[in-house]
């Protein structure tokens, strides 16, 4: 323990039994001195016999006084006994608070109301570098950087006024090096009650603020991939109620973590657009909050209306115990798989349509030999009948008219051939241009002559004044009769008298040709209105679903658009293809 | 028409093969069938000047390989193809290389026998302008020297003067030359000679 002057402070030898002994010497001493005194003052005989043979008198005086001395001795020992009892506990106390001054891993000070050090713990000296004589009579402030003097001097009144402040400073050691210390000052008082001496502790937290710095920098991280990955990422607590989004989802949707933190997941405007999407959600949130993890591919609308499809997936996140603390729903982009995936399906069932329509082809065209080569013969031997009878002078009644009739019908028969044949071919897929209108007209003779015993007409209104688009004739043409069939289908199965299909063309305003087919069947159910132009999708009992996918598919290979105008009553079909300049 | 004219016509149809042969006798034809181009092929070193009516679509060798081999051949009857499934590409190419017409069946013996008059017609044409160039080479030949190197001046367009003065003659030998050149030709006026003349250079080159 060292104080101001330096001087070390000591205990008194503690006298033991001396005490005694001294108070029985004083005893022997009187006995002695008076056994002297009466020899030689009094006279009294000589100095054995007073020693040896007193008188009562004597004698019990003496005793008295050796008990009496013996007893003070007994006495004095007692008190010092007792006195030193309490120093050397006294003693004890003062070496374990200095082994805890000294021990203690904080740094410790006792400064006066100036800031000059009193006392400063082993510990100062033993980490900062510093000895005793640097430290001791220096004001604690030229310790700290100059950052931490400022803080100090701000916090001195504080200290003063209130007898207590805690701040964090810069301990600059003697080598130069740092340590950011957490410094709590707290006022003693003296036995006036007055601050006059303050007691500063600093604790070096620098592991702490690294730890502490080292989490930052791990949460911006985290947050900066958080927010960067082009996945949709957020938090949800079990019950779906959101705590975060991430910045890409938040972007889609163009609004910002404060419109949705709070609200239920499956009301936010990743989900509203389809109350059946909401309902999957929600359904798949309570499996979700059973600790299972959820993925189902979703669509979401955007705040420009765009469509993208995810991959959308749900994870629970468990604490120690095994509870379910949060779900992490995940949203990845998969319009563009999605849309690969769809035109590669698309283009194999076109190709395979295709296909048919090549063997369709090649079956008419080979058929269409066959049967062209006994039509040849047939009308051939017609004509040349004829010619022999009407050079024939007498003829049998109504045998010219029979042979013209004969010649006409496998004349005919070979038109129907020719027309079907000409119909199935491919040809060649080159585009070519076309008067649409004629084209439709076209199709609508080869309809009419499919109709000729039913109850259904077709009509046509032609009103894009022959103007000219670049098609592929076949498939354009497939796709009309494609439109016009379903009509006819539609009407026919619900058993509707004088149906009618009525098709009509015109010129649009951003130079296109639209051509819509309307029915007056049963309509289209607003159930289906949305998958209407998807594969394999079909009302028919004998569909394949192929019709209207396809149809979509040529027409938009033509730059053309294919859609519904009216579901009910009666639907209506539009297309429009671009027209040619 | 005093002599019966020649029609081949092949098909591997049989039906067909009848009906046309019926047909084209009634007019007058004198009609030879072969059921494929093989067997054309195989008879066609002996054949008359006629017209060939060809299916197009035949087992074996088709229509269009038989024409190219004909060409080959350089046997130039006048064909009419007849066929089950004719197609614009396939019409034109058949047509590019001679054709003169191309009937799509089923057909009426009208057409057909339209068809075969104008091949007839064509075949005459033809045989005439044959028969014209042969005239001219012949005649050609008959010119002298001299005649031939004034014949080649003349037509080139240069005037008796500037002839005379090329050829160190006098105008009157031009003139005699000249004339007879044209008497031996067998034309009449200077253009009707430029065409004569023209027609046997060109012969002679192909």
């Amino acid at each position: 323990m060292t104080e101001k002057d330096g001087s070390t402070l000591t205990i008194a030898p503690v006298p033991r039994y001396t005490l005694i002994w001294v108070g029985v010497l004083i005893g022997v001493a009187f006995y002695l001195s008076d056994a002297l005194l009466d020899t030689l003052l009094f006279n009294a005989g000589p100095l054995t016999d007073q020693l040896l043979h007193p008188t009562w008198h004597e004698l019990w005086m003496r005793l008295i006084v050796l008990v009496f001395s013996t007893s003070f001795g007994i006495y004095a020992f007692t008190v010092l006994k007792r006195e030193q009892a309490t120093s050397v506990r006294a003693h004890k106390a003062e070496r374990r608070l200095q082994v805890l001054f000294n021990s203690a891993a904080e740094f410790i000070f006792l400064i006066d109301a100036e800031g000059t050090i009193l006392r400063a713990n082993q510990n100062v000296l033993k980490i900062s570098g510093y000895s005793e004589d640097e430290v001791i009579g220096r004001n604690i402030k030229t310790f700290f950087s100059t950052d931490s003097q400022h803080t100090c001097d701000c916090n001195f009144p504080t200290l003063r006024e209130k007898g207590y402040t805690r701040s964090e400073i810069d301990f600059v050691n003697k080598d130069g090096s740092i340590i950011n210390m957490e410094c709590s000052a707290t006022a003693v008082p003296d036995e006036h009650g007055d601050y006059t001496s303050f007691l500063i502790i600093q604790r070096d937290i620098s592991e702490r603020l690294r730890a502490a710095r080292e989490l930052e920098e791990s949460e911006r991280r985290f947050r900066a991939i958080f927010n960067s990955t082009y996945q949709f990422i957020g938090l949800l607590k079990p019950d779906g109620t959101i705590l975060e989004a991430n910045q890409t989802a938040l972007d889609f949707i163009g609004l910002t973590n404060a419109d949705v933190v709070g609200k239920p997941f499956w009301e936010t405007p990743w989900w509203t657009h389809s109350p059946q999407l909401q309902k999957r959600l929600r359904e798949r949130l309570l499996e979700a909050a059973q600790g299972k993890r959820v993925r189902f591919e979703a669509e979401h609308v955007g705040k420009n209306g765009q469509r993208i499809d995810v991959d959308f997936s749900l994870k629970p996140v468990l604490n120690e115990q095994g509870e379910i603390v949060l779900l992490i729903p995940e949203g990845h982009d998969i319009s563009e798989r999605k849309h690969a995936e769809e035109n590669a399906r698309r283009m194999q069932q076109e190709s395979a349509h295709m296909m048919r329509v090549n063997i369709m082809g090649e079956m008419a065209s080979g058929m269409a030999h066959e049967l062209n080569q006994p039509l040849t013969a047939l009308v051939s031997y017609c004509g040349t009948a004829l010619k022999m009878v009407r050079e024939t002078a007498t003829l049998p009644e109504g045998l010219v008219d029979i042979l013209e009739r004969a010649s006409g019908q496998a004349h005919r028969a070979g038109d129907v051939i020719h027309h079907l044949r000409e119909f199935v071919s491919k040809g060649n897929n080159d585009k070519s241009r076309v008067i649409l209108d004629d084209l439709v007209q076209g199709v609508i003779d080869f309809i009419s002559w499919e109709l000729r015993n039913s109850d259904i007409h077709v009509t046509f209104l032609p009103a894009s004044f022959a103007r000219e688009v670049s098609i592929d004739k076949v498939q354009v043409e497939q796709v009309l009769i494609n439109l016009i069939r379903n009509s006819i289908e539609a009407i026919s199965q619900a058993g509707i008298s004088s149906g009618r299909v009525d098709i009509a063309s015109r010129p649009t305003e951003d130079g296109s040709i639209e051509v819509s087919v309307a029915d007056n069947g049963p309509g289209i159910a607003p159930a289906v209105a949305d998958s209407l132009f998807e594969p394999y999708q079909t009302s028919k009992e004998t569909g394949m679903g192929m019709g209207l996918s396809i149809s979509r598919s040529i027409i938009e290979a033509h730059d053309g658009k294919l859609w519904v105008e009216r579901l009910q009553p009666g639907a209506v079909f539009c297309l429009s293809l671009p027209q040619c300049h | 028409m005093t002599i019966k004219r020649h029609v081949f016509l092949v098909d591997d149809d049989l039906a067909v093969c009848h009906a046309l042969s019926v047909f084209l006798e009634s007019c007058g034809y004198f009609v030879r069938t072969f059921p494929s181009a093989e067997a054309f092929l195989a008879g066609a070193a002996g054949l008359k000047d006629g017209v060939m009516l060809l299916d197009q679509r035949m087992t074996g060798m088709s229509g269009l390989e038989l024409q190219t081999e004909l060409a080959r051949r350089h046997i130039n009857q006048p064909i009419i193809f007849i066929t089950g499934h004719g197609d614009v590409r396939m019409s034109v190419r058949a047509l590019k290389a001679g054709a003169i017409d191309f009937l799509e069946k089923p057909f009426s013996n009208n057409d057909l026998l339209a068809s075969i008059r104008e091949a007839f017609l064509h075949a005459d044409e033809h045989k005439k302008h044959r028969d014209e160039i042969a005239e001219m080479r012949r005649r050609y030949a008959s010119l002298t020297v001299r005649e031939r190197e004034v014949m080649r001046h003349v037509v080139a367009g240069l005037s008796n003067r500037h002839l005379a003065e090329q050829l160190g003659v006098s105008d009157r030998t031009i003139e005699v030359h000249r004339s007879r050149g044209m008497k031996k030709m067998g034309a009449d006026s200077l253009p009707d000679l430029v065409r004569k003349y023209t027609l046997c250079r060109e012969s002679d080159l192909n």
